[in-house]
């Protein structure tokens, strides 16, 4: 037993000796020619769908960049199990081992808010492809975002709910525990119900759950024109068939958590007919020849999240060629600019918010589709 | 629909919810009540039933009974090795060290099976393709009434078994006193890993209906309605069969009502509170038996 433990302690010793010596390593690295971009994200669990997605949309724009502008710009990617601290510690990481120059992320809101939060006093430049939460980029002047917000997706949701569709009475089931879902509910009910519309129902379930049929049995005697799923895309997957099953002919529509959802279900049948809005339409070329080479390289389907990682992180890139390495610098460079990417126009606001459109998607014969009406 | 179907409806629902813990539940109390061990694995042993199955049909293209069954068999030899390998070396060790050997296999489950097929949920195959039952204006899905009727079967088969067969007697026996059951002639180390088999072949019945159900797959699925049919198993006095099913739709029934018609975010909480107010006053469970303990 004894000699066990001293072999152990002598193992540590040397564990502890190369762990030093590889940090110092590190440091006489950091000095030279590459530029470190990091990213944070949930790289597996639950929401690993949107954390693979921009690290693969970040590492291809970082690849296509250097070989288009012969730069040498590397990518750290970290992981954060889509959890708040994990990603603090990720983003200290980067920071002080890693040395970063910019980070693009987080990937949730929740995450993202917290890791913008560690930022302040250090300043590090920070875009988030995808942190939707309005609050995300209020933290700090060092924080801007690739995607829309919440409020402004719920928003348009609403009135396209409303205007389009022509739908009078609406239907809510949100997930109670997720910012992301309860932010969107709020606003389109507030939308909805200004425009003249009337929220006849609204039902939430707790973080986790699989049947939703209770919730469900109510909405279906409401029986609302659309029913407003504004979730994730496993539980948008299983709250659709648990619907379908129960005969609700409400139209279903979301938001960009959606996107991935046909990757969620066995039999596209039982998404059929959803409507949702999100960050590109699925029919522009540009978009499809991206895609394409993005499967390739990656084995798996590209969706909105590892798009507009693509752009936000080429973004950053021109930003940081144009302006150099310091952070008040890039700051300033990417509140200034205006850039055309595969996603089109984009410029941001004195929030860092972009200015951008966006797209209805409808899923139609099991594939994505721009929606028509 | 008028507030009368609503209610029936939800009535179904309850149902629905409560055969599925039923199903889990039957395995957690048939575990505690020979081996006197709450097996926090079996949660897990759920998960590994449903992963098997899912391949089966998608890598093998195995039909659904062969994989149903292919799938059983995996469980019971898992659960017979781990009791073999985690339990068994530890019978004479103290409930605790049990206790939590039982949270650390659960892990080592979910965790390993995150190693192989990633935590990414994946969507499950249609298992019941059989028509909807229809009950006047009301249609009532076949997952519903297959998973009602399994977890019926299932209670009464193993009540059967438990009470007629020698196996049974020998399972009584074992759990009443283990030391004389030894004197007595019956072997304990197989009596005990029958009960192991028998539970985990129930783990994976409930882990295939479950994921038919609700039609995702992912390495964490076992945890939540372990839990859930552990305080079923509690509520209907662990270590009693028809208890447990009993305690299984009482839970269902409680969630489903709290649900519709309190609130659907309270549901968790009051389930919680009935299992607390349940512990205080009558902490052998609906029907359970009384046992004195001599002092």
């Amino acid at each position: 037993m004894k000699k066990i433990f001293s072999l152990m302690l002598v193992l540590l010793m040397f564990v502890s000796l190369s762990a030093c010596s590889s940090s110092d390593d590190t440091g006489s690295t950091g000095g030279d020619s590459t530029i470190k971009i990091g990213t944070i994200g949930p790289l597996e669990g639950d929401y690993s769908v949107y954390g693979i997605a921009v690290r693969n949309g970040a590492d291809m724009a970082i690849k296509d960049y250097n070989e288009a502008h012969g730069t040498s710009y590397t990518l750290v990617a970290y992981d954060s199990k889509g959890d708040s601290t994990e990603a603090v510690n990720a983003y200290n990481k980067l920071v002080d081992e890693d040395g970063i120059t910019a980070l693009v992320g987080a990937t949730l809101s929740g995450e993202s808010i917290a890791v913008a939060s560690a930022s302040q006093g250090i300043g590090t430049p920070i875009i988030s492809p995808s942190a939707t939460a309005a609050d995300f980029t209020l933290v700090g002047s060092n924080v801007f975002r690739g995607c829309y917000t919440d409020p402004f997706q719920a928003q348009v949701v609403a009135e396209f709910a409303h205007d389009t569709l022509g739908a009078a009475t609406a239907a809510i089931l949100y997930e109670t525990g997720s910012d992301y879902s309860k932010g969107l509910t709020d606003t389109f009910t507030k939308t909805f119900e200004g425009l003249g519309g009337s929220v006849v129902i609204t039902e939430g379930y707790n973080t986790g759950d699989v049947d939703f049929n209770t919730q469900l049995t109510k909405i279906q005697s409401a029986g609302a024109d659309v029913l407003f799923v504004p979730n994730y895309y496993k539980d948008d997957a299983l709250i659709s068939k648990q619907a379908k099953a129960l005969n609700i002919t409400s139209t279903i529509v979301g938001g960009d958590g959606w996107d991935g959802v046909l990757s969620s279900v066995d039999n596209a049948a039982d998404v059929e007919g959803a409507i949702f809005v999100n960050h590109y339409s699925p029919d522009n070329a540009t978009i499809i020849e991206l895609t394409d080479r993005y499967k390739s390289t990656y084995g798996v389907d590209a969706n909105a999240f590892a798009v507009l990682s693509y752009d936000s992180t080429t973004m950053l890139l021109e930003v940081i060629d144009e302006v150099g390495t310091d952070a008040d610098a890039i700051i300033a460079g990417i509140a200034a600019k205006k850039y055309d990417g595969v996603l089109g126009h984009m410029e941001f606001d004195a929030n860092g918010d972009p200015i951008k459109d966006l797209s209805y998607i409808t899923i139609k014969d099991g594939a994505y589709v721009t929606y028509t009406k | 629909m008028s507030i009368l179907n609503q209610f029936i409806m939800q009535i179904f629902n309850g149902i629905n919810i409560g055969s599925i813990y039923a199903l889990i539940a039957l395995g957690y109390t048939m575990v505690y009540g020979i081996a006197k061990l709450i097996n926090f694995a079996h949660g897990d042993i759920i998960m590994v039933g449903a992963y098997v199955c899912y391949f089966m049909i998608k890598t093998f293209n195995l039909p659904v009974y062969v994989a149903i069954l292919i799938s059983i068999v995996t469980c019971i030899i898992l659960g017979i090795t781990i009791e073999r390998v985690a339990y068994k070396p530890l019978r004479s060790a103290s409930r605790i060290t049990l206790l939590i050997t039982a949270i650390g296999m659960s892990y080592l489950l979910q965790s390993s099976f995150q190693l192989m097929f990633t935590s990414n949920p994946r969507p499950y195959p249609a298992i019941i393709d059989l028509p909807a039952l229809k009950l006047g204006n009301l249609t009532i899905s076949s997952n519903y009434y297959i998973t009602f009727v399994v977890s019926v079967i299932l209670m009464v088969l193993l009540n059967v078994f438990i009470q007629k067969t020698k196996t049974g007697k020998a399972m009584r026996a074992v759990s009443e006193d283990q030391g004389a059951a030894m004197l007595m002639g019956i072997d304990i180390n197989k009596t005990i890993s029958i009960t192991f088999a028998i539970g985990s072949g129930l783990a994976a019945i409930a882990g295939i209906l479950y994921c038919a159900s609700y039609p995702v797959v992912s390495p964490y699925i076992g945890s939540l309605p372990g839990i859930k049919a552990f305080i079923a198993a509690v509520l209907g006095g662990i270590g009693s069969i028809p208890g447990a099913v009993l305690g299984a739709f009482i839970l269902g029934m409680i969630e489903t009502f709290t649900k519709a018609y309190i609130s659907s975010q309270l549901s968790d909480a009051i389930v919680f509170i009935v299992l607390i107010l349940m512990l205080v006053f009558k902490p052998q469970g609906i029907l359970g038996k009384n046992v004195k303990e001599k002092v």
